[in-house]
């Protein structure tokens, strides 16, 4: 490259800086130089001038710079005479802060800032000119990017479908767009003046308030709550919004700024509500629909029933009117064996009318309406209070043969929910074998391998010799609504509901059909470990209250659970006391391992009752004790001190 | 419990029954006619006629059926819980619900006794009833524990 470079150097540069250095250090700048004369001749130019020109300028004949060719910002044309460099030289002045456009042969342009500053000889005479270009095209680009940029966040920020505002640490709005306008129903004049709290509805705000402070606060960074606001000024004009709120950080990262994004769920927030509504009225459209069909399955059997009881009442009131008629009819005073003959005949046919009355309440009850009650079963006396109306339900000609092993366990279902799933089996056995010679219905219970957590189970199986289920049937018989009965009311809910009695007592049920050789129920039962239950002494309460009334029905509640009521003996004797208020207790007692008495308390505010919830032998009814509490909190009593005692016995 | 043998010379147990089924009131009336500790007072077939025969004599312990068509039971029975406190009111039903017995419990009834119950059992608990305890029969237990049976 020729270089020339004759500019004046100060005394000082000149005395510690050799020209031919200063000429290097010039040509290595990153920032482009040259010099023109008098004239606008380019004298001089470095390396970084030659790359930004993108040519290489012809010293002393190209004129004022060595661009191609050149524009001004907005992209006309600046002829090159106009350039910066020429003013300065004609007009003897520096020249700041006027962006050029430089075009290089191959058509690419950079912004360019020149610096232009005359140089004078020592006398003040101009002879000729010094310019630094700086290049900005790259800053330039960054700030059309940036400007882009906001332009497009400006339109998102306009037209979203969403209200967003900007607040500040206070929770001031500074900033609204447009539909953050609309949902709220003022202008942005209006909204800039008002705190976010102003439009938030009084009973929604402390919710909203902590979790803000925890954003300015920097203790969270952002947080989404549903909440009312106002819209407009009607104080009954509230509409339902999701706001997410984020905190912005300032440059030391504290939260300085709270962006909100609210999105208006008024019309989902309605909709919901209105489903969450049909759901619910059709699901008591189901519940009724249920009951009613469960009437109807109990209305159809009815009718098999009573068949069968008529008969049996008949054959019971013969001898029973053939005894009274012997007894009467004698003419002089019976013998003391004959009327123990006779007598005991009455008896024996009043015994079984009295089961058959038991066995019918049970068909009766309804078992969810019990949910909380102890559900066990000693499977012995439900036969002996159910046997007249399972063998009542048989047709003409059935038999059935019944099997309960003795010494079986209490199994862990309500005595009517098993009498009705029993029931079922039975009636559908009686009616499948439709009086064929020889039907026999086969009841069996007897111990089953255990559950796999260990516990016990009994087996309870109900089959029948008659035709078997068809590969349908047998694969639909548990579904809700299938039914292969003929009669007028055949609703199918019959297994169906055996299978969620069963189901709902922890047991499991199961189905085997083998054509021409009948079918077989195999329900399998939780049993009580009864043993450990039996070999423990009976427990005993004492009953502290002040109320005879109410003394005499605790008395009367714990005695129907089995539970010895005294009157006196020490404390140390006693497995449940009785009290009005828990200040009877003396709460050391209550404080240790789980030996101990426990207690009931018959009368406690809801405050005593959270702050006396870790004393778990504590059991409190609530502030207006009634039957059913008295004795579901018995009942809970009960139940820790057999759990005590079981684990102190393991 | 123990059973409570009336000394000689004690106040017999007067006890009215309130049953639509005529049976009921016979059948209580002939059991203690031969036993000197009680006195049978009357045997009315609606809440309405007992009501009526309250106002004049009043038993110890009154024997009330739960369903009388006509009668709202439940009503008399807390009215004279509430009114009549030296006479105990005893429920004499056929009907073995727990939500039965519950209710009548709260309204006051000095127990509830259903009616497959034995006679002997019976007059043991109308004793008991008159001495001022609660008393439940069997099945009524049965019921509201859903304990072995």
């Amino acid at each position: 490259m020729a270089v020339a470079f004759d500019g004046e150097l100060s005394s000082d540069a000149a005395t510690t800086i050799q020209p031919r250095h200063f000429r290097a250090l010039v040509d290595s700048l990153a920032a482009a130089i040259y010099t023109t004369d008098i004239q606008g001749r380019v004298t001089y130019c470095n390396r970084s001038a030659v790359e930004l020109w993108g040519r290489e300028p012809v010293l002393g004949d190209d004129q004022w710079c060595g661009s191609w060719r050149i524009y001004r910002p907005d992209g006309s044309p600046l002829a090159i005479d106009q350039c910066p460099m020429a003013v300065s030289i004609r007009e003897g002045r520096s020249i700041r802060g006027e962006e050029i456009v430089v075009e290089r042969p191959d058509g690419t342009r950079r912004n360019v800032l020149p610096h232009p500053d005359p140089i004078r000889d020592c006398s003040g005479n101009i002879i000729g000119a010094v310019n630094m270009l700086v290049d900005i095209t790259d800053r330039r680009t960054i700030e059309r990017a940036l400007s882009q940029s906001q332009e497009r966040l400006q339109v998102v920020f306009n037209q979203a479908a969403v209200g967003i505002t900007l607040m500040d640490q206070h929770g001031r709005i500074l900033e609204a767009n447009e539909r953050a306008c609309q949902i709220v129903g003022r202008d942005l004049a209006r909204l800039r003046a008002c705190n976010c709290r102003d439009l938030v509805h009084p009973d929604d705000w402390a919710s909203n308030e902590s979790m803000l402070r925890q954003v300015i606060e920097g203790r969270r960074k952002e947080f989404v709550i549903e909440k009312r606001y106002l819209r407009g000024q009607l104080p009954e004009a509230w509409v339902w919004v999701s706001v997410a709120f984020t905190g912005l950080l300032d440059d030391r990262g504290h939260p300085h700024r709270l962006i909100a994004v609210i999105e208006d769920i008024t019309e989902r927030k309605l909709f919901r509500e209105e489903l969450e509504r049909h759901t619910r009225e059709r699901t008591a459209e189901l519940e009724r629909a249920q009951r009613s069909l469960r009437e109807g399955e109990r209305l159809a059997a009815l009718g098999t029933l009573s068949a069968g009881l008529g008969h049996d009442l008949a054959n019971l009131l013969l001898p029973l009117r053939g005894s009274l008629d012997t007894l009467e009819s004698t003419t002089s005073p019976p013998t003391p064996e004959q009327l123990a003959t006779e007598v005991g005949a009455i008896r024996r046919g009043l015994d079984y009318l009295q089961r058959l009355s038991a066995g019918l309440r049970l068909l009766a009850v309804d078992p969810a309406s019990r949910p909380s009650a102890i559900e066990r079963t000693m499977l012995g006396a439900w036969w002996t209070e159910t046997e007249g109306v399972l063998r009542a339900v048989l047709l003409r000609g059935a038999a059935l043969d019944a099997r309960i092993a003795p010494d079986l366990p209490p199994v862990n279902i309500a005595r009517a929910a098993l009498t009705q799933a029993v029931f079922n089996l039975v009636q559908n056995a009686a009616e499948a074998m439709d009086g064929a010679p020889n039907s026999v219905v086969s009841l069996a219970a007897e111990r089953a391998p255990a559950a796999a957590d260990g516990r016990p189970r009994v087996r309870i199986t109900v089959s029948d010799n008659g035709p078997g289920m068809t590969t349908e049937a047998f694969a639909r018989c548990f579904e809700p609504y299938f039914s292969t009965k003929q009669r007028a009311i055949a609703t199918g809910l019959g297994l169906s509901l055996v299978r969620t009695h069963i189901v709902g007592a922890g047991g499991t049920i199961s189905c085997e059909s083998t054509p021409g050789g009948g079918v077989r129920f195999i329900i399998d039962l939780l049993a009580s470990d009864e043993d450990v239950l039996s070999a423990m002494p009976p427990m005993t309460a004492r009953v502290a209250v002040h109320s005879p009334r109410t003394a005499a029905l605790a008395t009367a509640l714990l005695e129907a659970l089995h539970i010895d009521v005294v009157a006196e003996g020490p404390l140390d004797s006693i497995d449940l006391l009785v009290v009005q208020s828990a200040s009877a207790l003396d709460l050391r007692q209550f404080d240790d391992d789980k030996r101990g008495p426990a207690a009931v308390v018959l009368q406690a505010p809801a405050s005593l009752t959270d702050s006396l919830a870790h004393h778990d032998r504590i059991v409190f009814c609530g502030e207006n004790p009634n039957t059913r509490t008295l004795q579901a909190a018995f009942e809970r009593a009960a139940t820790i001190l057999r759990s005590n005692r079981r684990r102190d016995d393991h | 419990m123990t059973t409570e043998t009336p000394k000689s010379g004690a106040t017999p147990i007067s006890v009215a029954v309130v049953d639509d089924n005529r049976l009921i009131g016979q059948s209580v009336e002939r059991w203690i006619a031969g036993d000197a500790g009680f006195a049978f007072l009357g045997a009315y077939t609606s809440t309405a006629e007992a009501a009526a025969a309250l106002v004049g004599q009043r038993p110890r312990v009154l024997l009330l059926d739960l369903d009388m068509p006509g009668s709202d039971t439940l009503k008399f029975l807390a009215d004279a819980f509430a009114r009549y406190a030296d006479m105990r009111v005893v429920m004499l039903s056929g009907r073995s619900q727990s939500p039965q017995i519950s209710r009548a419990l709260d309204l006051g009834a000095a127990g509830y006794i259903v009616k497959d119950e034995g006679m002997s059992a019976i007059m043991a608990m109308i004793r008991r009833a008159a001495g001022g305890q609660v008393v439940l029969s069997s099945t009524a237990k049965g019921a509201l524990t859903y304990g072995p049976a």
